[in-house]
């Protein structure tokens, strides 16, 4: 168990910034996902934090305790590649057992072969303890990468994109397993994935990573329903969420939105207006609603958007939507169930307590708490 | 515009080596109707036959016994051009020196077409595909979705009478897939004509096509639409293989009668469905032997509602997903996956009920694998 901090970690290649004053700390036994696109220096920022990566400035804390100038076989890390790193003409037993003969290790053979017994008994793959590494499955695989990690009992674990490379019923299993190992949910874990849906489910608190630098942290649901920014909003959800330009209104029958390429007004609740007045939100700015937050009604006349079908894509429980509103395209999720012929009309009802809205300029949430 | 008819169609690679004949078949008797205007996807894991199948309609590989028809033609012995089928392959293959107009253009070039007829068909198919603003572009500096376009764009413009798509969104970022997908789907709205689209994802396969062909191990399993996969899969390989959070089976399950009543039983009795009273004749001859019971996380919720009937166990994980949330409640160490709303709430280890509908209760035979239900 430990807390790990960073403070104002700089790191460069080549003089071009990778991480440019990265910050944050974890809790003690927290499951932290980072999240970010390819190439926004998640992979660097655990490199660091196991001692494998020079930086520039900053300081790396375990505990408290400055780690700069400790070397990697001293900070009880345990870190496991996207590409498994197993050595393939070593049994799977031997690839577990490696880890712990490792120089200035001293554990006796029987110690050993518990240890690794415990572990491969943990994750499943006892079974396999005397096949190769080509004989095995991408989830077999990451499986026993995962258990070299383990038997060496690091008090961090570094989890490096691990189920990019299985299939999605394995990452399914996989994402379950991890929420239901001890080991994982009681060290302090931190978890790099570009996929949200892992980092929603399996992450305590997520840090959305862009370009070197921390764009927000927070909880799953603070993650999903409060981005601090487009980009945030945008990086999590499948399909993305539905940004559209708009105009805050103040009619004789009250505030609303009008989206000027799709033709129609949203009317704004007393709330959400009085909140855009509090901070002085510019009169044109962006809105975004995610496509579970717009509701198809019967009887198209009473709707607040009338739109018409394009593309309906069932799949095993939601169904997407692609509707047409004069000049813009919005998606929709909605019941799989559901059928729907192209180019019919449709009425639309926004949940108005759901929307965001954004800065045009900035593109932060003029809401979020952040912001 | 055309159906394609695929009569007892069979491929068997055969390679000799050292005297001795190796034979493998790559696909088994395939008998497949795909309508006029139809999209049509070609599921399955690698190696399962989709791709050599739609080689041998391309023309690209010929076709060791059987028959494939296409307009109500035999066309086993014409080339690709002959049959007037459009490939676009999951690799771009675009002429990276050339601009997109030129690389739309090249087939109708070569095939002679004036050069103001063949500005207009480029401009026309790249207004369907929404290209029209990187006609200039040299293909070499476009996205991957870009270039999946002018790819597609490539094979559309011929006006071919089948349109056949090698898995081509699987080298594109999860985005920009969604993206093409929706694209694809849009111009077979547009276009009307037949297509057939292989792939090994299932999402891909429910979201894109009127029905799916799925294939395991070179030979067709079952092909229907999407509820026919959902709610009435042939075996337990199709039950398993579509569907996602995956179904939940349990095998080694037993077939109980209780007071009039009959159950379908996990292994020690962890968990127990009521079966519809229409099963009772189906399973008289199977009441001894074991079956595995199959039930979609989507058919089981944590509310109760009329018809339904309660499973007990304990909250082992949920997620929040965003858009859903997944629930995997256990009893006696036997889990089961349950569709939850993002916003539930229970905390690990608490009793919880779930309610499920009879109805939707499937049953495979332990032995072959087969839906008892709808044998």
């Amino acid at each position: 168990m430990a807390v790990v901090a960073l403070r104002n970690i700089v790191k460069s290649y080549d003089g071009e910034k990778v991480l440019r004053d990265l910050s944050f700390q974890t809790s003690d036994g927290e499951f932290f996902v980072l999240l970010g696109p390819s190439g926004a220096g998640k992979t660097t920022t655990l490199k660091v934090i196991a001692g494998l990566e020079d930086i520039d400035s900053g300081e790396v804390l375990f505990d408290g305790k400055p780690m700069n100038t400790v070397p990697t076989n001293q900070r009880s890390v345990g870190m496991t590649f996207e590409s498994y790193a197993l050595y393939p003409h070593f049994t799977v037993f031997e690839n577990l057992a490696n880890s712990m003969r490792a120089p200035g290790k001293k554990h006796s053979e029987s110690e050993i072969r518990e240890r690794v017994a415990k572990v491969a008994k943990m994750l499943k793959i006892d079974h396999l303890l005397d096949r190769h590494p080509g004989e095995l499955s991408g989830g077999q695989k990451q499986r026993a990468s995962l258990g070299r990690t383990m038997v060496r009992e690091p008090s961090i674990y570094l989890l490096d994109e691990p189920l990019t490379h299985v299939d999605a019923k394995i990452r399914f299993e996989l994402r379950l397993q991890f929420h239901r190992l001890e080991e994982l949910q009681q060290s302090t874990t931190i978890y790099v994935t570009h996929d949200y849906v892992e980092a929603l489910s399996l992450g305590n608190r997520i840090a959305i990573l862009d370009n070197g630098e921390i764009i927000q942290i927070g909880k799953p649901k603070e993650i999903y329903h409060e981005p601090c920014n487009l980009f945030v909003a945008h990086l999590v959800g499948q399909p993305p969420i539905n940004v559209l330009d708009a105009i805050l209104e103040t009619d004789p029958q009250g505030p609303a939105l009008f989206i000027p390429k799709g033709g129609f007004r949203i009317s704004l609740s007393p709330k959400n207006h009085k909140s855009l007045e509090q901070v002085n939100a510019p009169s044109e700015l962006k809105i975004g609603i995610r496509p579970r937050d717009i509701e198809i009604l019967h009887g198209p006349d009473k709707a607040m958007v009338k739109a018409r079908s394009d593309v309906f894509e069932p799949f095993g429980s939601l169904g997407l939507l692609s509707v047409i509103v004069n000049d813009i395209y919005l998606e929709l999720l909605v019941d799989p169930d559901m059928s729907f012929e192209p180019d019919n009309p449709l009425g639309l009802n926004f949940r108005e307590d759901r929307l965001l809205f954004f800065d045009p300029e900035t593109e932060m949430n003029l809401l979020s708490n952040e912001g | 515009m055309a159906e394609v008819v695929l009569r007892n169609v069979k491929k068997i690679y055969s390679t000799k080596k050292k005297r001795k004949r190796t034979e493998v078949v790559a696909v088994k008797n395939l008998n497949l109707t795909i309508q006029d205007g139809e999209f049509l996807a070609l599921l399955g894991p690698s190696g399962c036959g989709k791709t050599t199948t739609l080689r041998m309609i391309v023309g690209l590989e010929t076709i060791t016994e059987g028959q494939i028809l296409i307009g109500g033609k035999v066309v086993n012995n014409w080339t690709p051009a002959q049959r007037n089928v459009a490939m676009a392959f999951e690799t771009y293959a675009l002429y990276s020196h050339l601009s997109v107009r030129d690389n739309l253009g090249l087939c109708l070039k070569a095939k002679g077409v004036a050069a103001d007829e063949i500005k207009g068909q480029v401009e026309q198919i790249a207004d369907v595909l929404r290209i029209t603003d990187i006609l200039e572009a040299r293909s070499s500096g476009l996205s991957g979705g870009q270039q999946q376009r002018v790819s597609l764009g490539r094979a559309l413009i011929r006006n071919p009478s089948v349109s056949l798509l090698d898995e081509p969104l699987s080298h594109l970022e999860a985005s920009l897939r969604l993206e093409t997908r929706i694209e694809i789907k849009r111009i077979h709205q547009r276009l009307k004509g037949t297509f057939i689209f292989v792939t090994h994802d299932q999402m891909e396969a429910l979201a894109l096509s009127d029905r799916v062909a799925v294939m395991n191990f070179a030979e067709l399993q079952q092909v229907g639409t999407r509820s026919d996969l959902y709610d009435r899969p042939a075996n337990v390989f199709v039950a398993d293989f579509v569907g996602e959070p995956p179904i939940n089976l349990f095998p080694d399950s037993a077939i109980q009668s209780d007071r009039g009543e009959l159950f379908a039983v996990t292994p020690r009795g962890e968990f127990k469905f009521a079966l519809p009273p229409e099963m009772k004749a189906k399973l008289e001859s199977k009441t001894k032997e074991s079956v595995t019971i199959g039930i979609r996380p989507q058919y089981i919720n944590v509310q109760d509602a009329e018809g339904r009937k309660p499973l007990a166990g304990n909250v082992a994980v949920f997620e929040f997903l965003g858009e859903t949330g997944n629930l995997t409640v256990t009893n006696q160490g036997l889990d089961i996956n349950v569709l939850a709303p993002p916003d539930f709430h229970a905390p690990k280890g608490e009793p919880i009920e779930l309610y499920y509908h009879p109805g939707k209760v499937l049953l495979f035979d332990a032995e072959d694998g087969r839906n008892i239900n709808f044998e």
